[in-house]
């Protein structure tokens, strides 16, 4: 059995058992097809059909194209078994029932969106959107048809909101932040200004402990509100943000060390060493609050403007065992600070260096920044 | 055009490095060679020097526009100007006119007042005179567009936000305000491709050098595209603006720091909105507005969020300009700068504020230890500033307070000066004209010091005065030559003063007399 594809969104396509035969029909041809399947009835008369397309057109000149088309959709819209697509008589034009088709616009149109709980469901339907109905179709002299499609889209890209809508709702009741937080996004694009959206992923946001990507967005919707509409957001979305500045101003609070250092990746624990430098160099540094005697020894052998008496000899082992005692003391110890050490040249770290920063982000976490 | 080394002779030169003046000038190979007072050493004048006599006319620097829009302003001259048509016939003729030869048309500066419909024309008014090419209008303000039913077609309508106007079938009448018409403006953006940015940015270097431009500060977006599309010609400059013999300086709408950082840019921000604007009275005030009780405009950060994104930007020496027109929205900018102070060099960042009409005495104090530079519009009081206009309007007894130019500078405070284009003509003598002309007479300055706006202290609000924006030695030889001598002349006649010749790099790039 035959079955067409029919698609709008986009501009018309028409795939008939996977044939795409789309450039045999014209745009008034399309037009013909969108506006009998839009009708409730999927039929329409003739007269209708001229009045959309060929209302300035002479009599004759307006039902001989509309011959002329219908005839283009006869024959292409064809089943194997002979049947049309569509079904011409002396006053109407209707679909054919026996035909086996799909068309976007339809599924997007007869959805009870309303009642819809499968987010599978809402998904393959946001995915017929893909473009504007009847997009990049060129059509002439036919301004009914023309505010039909203005209509039309008007209509569609509301529809679309609520499909949104309906898969914010269901993804954040559900948990499904990561899926949530892309709807939201997507979402944005076309309703900016919506407060329960707001509301949503700054939940969502608390709930992962991302203070800091929460302040980030109420700031821009605070913004984008004020600016563009002139008002606030509402007191209960004021409060929640309270929530999170509280948080990020502890945060905020932590002290950060900021080092500058020169990487030569053909130097074994060079950098190391230069991160040990800047260190000494900052003045901000009480070693004793880190390191043993002995270990501020052994890095001094490795780092000779330490403030200790270096040995003559120390294996690589005990330099980096000390290093990475010190640099997860400062980042996690008692008087813990955010370390952030940015390269200067931009070079990449040499082996053993390498290894021992892998090792100490992992200890560290995001109190470790390496650039 | 000609790329020999010039030496301009005859000349009034004011090098704008304190009173330093000179009477002739040698460039080599883009630089300044000599400066010279009395007669040049004829050593110098040989096959291969091209000698332009300029006749005891004013030699300066070339000018610095440190608020400028490059491509949108480029994208606009190429706009049909309706601002002078008086009724819908006049509308359709122009757009039968301009059909012929574009396949999309794009007007502005259509003012309802002006015309005799009284009402600015929706989607059937202009489908009448054009039905198969898009139309777009922007109205006078920018907060109306028109589009023909072709437009709506060819753009991306924002179907499901406020500002949709529709007819009792509820189908829209092609008339967009609000939120609508904000965000429309950045899809029509949008539906520009980079070839016509090129095309709009050279057509902004050559209009900048007919005005004796040389050096701009790009603050490439209006408005709500600041959040919407920025992007798109901020990342077009980042990429070329080298391309272009006009010296940009992009400042990246964004408060994204990381994104500035990324692009290897010294500085953010530029047109980054701490309030709203004085005509649409959400400049944010700390006194009512006088013709809006109870309205005292709007600051568009949290003082958490600007202070934080203030510090994120000092921690990593980025200069900002804040775009703050309100005392109360300086007052926000001056108190992060402030906890910003407490950790970091901030005067060695020398960051901005944009506009700064509004600034208090006292604010003009603390601005000025902070080190901040206010790079200001003068053509503003132009436009607003005389009795009974805009400022007066909206400000009643603080009328007077705008632009206070004189006591500004006397506290210490570097002021740089730009055209903000559209909103005035990018000709700085517009902008010299008024900080000289001041429409309160108190808040004038003198010609050296409104020349400075736009030349050596352009420059360093830049950070560009080792290579530009005075005359000296080792200097790039950016240069302009006057039609007269500004020195002799009635100062109330500045603003007719016009660019004879530009000099960039050494090249000359613009003659009038050519």
């Amino acid at each position: 059995m035959s079955m067409l594809y029919i698609t709008f969104m986009g501009g018309p396509r028409f795939l008939l058992d996977g044939l795409d035969v789309s450039d045999q029909l014209s745009g008034k041809a399309a037009a013909i097809i969108a506006l009998v399947l839009m009708k409730e009835t999927r039929q329409m008369r003739r007269s209708d059909i001229i009045s959309f397309l060929w209302s300035e057109s002479s009599d004759d000149a307006a039902k001989y194209n509309l011959r002329f088309n219908l005839w283009q959709i006869k024959k292409t819209l064809v089943q194997a078994d002979g049947e049309s697509f569509l079904l011409v008589s002396k006053d109407l034009i209707r679909v054919n029932p026996s035909f086996s088709f799909l068309c976007d616009i339809s599924e997007i149109e007869q959805a009870q969106l309303e009642a819809m709980d499968s987010i599978a469901e809402l998904k393959r339907l946001l995915s017929l959107f893909r473009g504007d109905f009847f997009e990049n179709c060129s059509l002439h002299n036919c301004e009914n048809f023309l505010e039909y499609i203005i209509q039309r889209r008007y209509y569609l890209e509301n529809r679309k909101l609520v499909v949104y809508h309906r898969l914010i709702r269901l993804t954040y009741e559900n948990a499904l932040d990561d899926d949530c937080l892309q709807f939201m996004s997507a979402c944005e694009e076309i309703d900016p200004y919506n407060e329960d959206i707001a509301r949503i992923r700054l939940e969502i946001l608390i709930r992962r402990s991302a203070w800091r990507d929460a302040a980030q967005y109420y700031q821009t919707f605070y913004s984008r509100l004020v600016r563009d509409v002139g008002a606030e957001p509402s007191p209960e979305l004021q409060e929640l943000s309270r929530q999170f500045h509280l948080q990020k101003t502890k945060d905020a609070e932590e002290r950060v060390l900021r080092l500058e250092v020169c990487t030569i990746p053909s130097l074994p624990g060079g950098w190391m060493s230069q991160v040990l430098k800047a260190l000494c160099q900052s003045g901000k540094i009480t070693w004793s609050d880190y390191l043993t005697e002995q270990q501020l020894s052994d890095l001094a052998y490795f780092q000779p403007i330490l403030p200790a008496q270096a040995p003559a000899s120390v294996p690589m082992v005990r330099i980096a065992e000390a290093f990475m005692d010190l640099i997860t003391g400062l980042c996690t110890g008692k008087r813990a600070c955010r370390l952030e050490i940015h390269s200067l040249n931009g070079a990449p770290l040499d082996a053993l260096s390498q290894d021992v920063a892998e090792v100490l982000q992992k200890k560290c976490g995001h109190k470790l920044v390496i650039l | 055009m000609d790329q020999r080394d010039l030496l301009i002779k005859n000349g009034k030169i004011l090098c704008m490095d304190g009173d330093l003046r000179a009477d002739w000038l040698l460039t080599q190979g883009g630089k300044i060679a000599r400066l010279g007072v009395g007669k040049c050493d004829p050593e110098y004048i040989s096959g291969t020097v091209q000698t332009i006599d300029a006749k005891g006319r004013t030699v300066l620097p070339g000018f610095i526009d440190n608020h400028f829009q490059v491509v949108r302003i480029g994208l606009e001259y190429g706009y049909v100007d309706l601002s002078h048509v008086r009724n819908y016939d006049e509308i359709g003729q122009i757009l039968r006119r301009e059909a012929a030869n574009r396949s999309v048309i794009t007007a502005y500066r259509l003012d309802s007042s002006r015309l005799e419909e009284k009402t600015l024309p929706d989607r059937k008014v202009l489908d009448r005179y054009c039905a198969d090419k898009p139309v777009l209008i922007f109205s006078l303000d920018y907060h109306t567009i028109i589009l023909n039913t072709v437009g709506i077609l060819y753009y991306k309508i924002p179907f499901t936000l406020p500002g949709i106007h529709t007819d009792d079938s509820g189908i829209p009448t092609g008339v967009f305000t609000n939120q609508a018409e904000n965000r429309l403006e950045s899809n029509v953006l949008d539906a520009y491709s980079y070839d016509d940015f090129d095309t709009a940015a050279s057509r902004v270097v050559d209009m900048a050098f007919s005005y004796g431009l040389t050096t701009v500060a790009a603050m490439e977006c209006r408005g709500a595209q600041a959040e919407q599309s920025p992007l798109r010609t901020s990342e077009f400059l980042v990429r070329y603006k080298d391309r272009y013999p006009l010296t940009i300086e992009l400042f990246y709408q964004t408060t994204e720091y990381k994104r500035a950082l990324q692009h290897g840019l010294k500085r953010i921000g530029g047109a980054l909105y701490i309030d709203g604007t004085m005509g649409g009275r959400t400049a944010a005030l700390s006194f009512e507005y006088a013709d809006a009780p109870h309205r005292k405009g709007w600051i568009y950060m949290t003082q958490d969020a600007l202070t934080q994104f203030t510090m994120e930007c000092c921690r990593h020496d980025l200069q900002i300009g804040f775009d703050a027109i309100g005392d109360a929205a300086i007052e926000a900018v001056l108190q992060a700068l402030e906890a910003a102070a407490d950790h970091y060099d901030v005067g060695a960042m020398r960051h901005r504020i944009e506009h700064a009409e509004l600034i208090t005495p006292a604010q003009m104090q603390r601005a000025a230890r902070l080190g901040v530079i206010l790079c200001m519009q003068p053509a503003y009081e132009g436009l607003w500033g005389y009795p009974g206009g805009m400022y007066q309007q909206r400000l009643g007894t603080h009328y007077g307070t705008t632009n206070r130019f004189r006591r500004i500078i006397d506290s210490g405070i570097t002021v740089c000066g730009g055209s903000d284009p559209p909103i005035t003509s990018p000709d700085p003598f517009q902008g010299i004209h008024y900080a000289v002309n001041h429409p309160v007479a108190a808040n004038g300055v003198t010609l050296q010091e409104a020349l400075e706006m736009y030349t050596s202290h352009g420059a360093y609000a830049l950070f560009l005065e080792k290579k530009k924006g005075s005359l000296r030695e080792g200097k790039d030889a950016d240069i302009v030559i006057l039609d007269r001598d500004i020195t002799q002349m009635d100062p109330r006649q500045l603003k007719d003063v016009q660019v004879d010749m530009t000099i960039k790099d050494g090249r000359v790039v613009f003659d009038r007399n050519a």
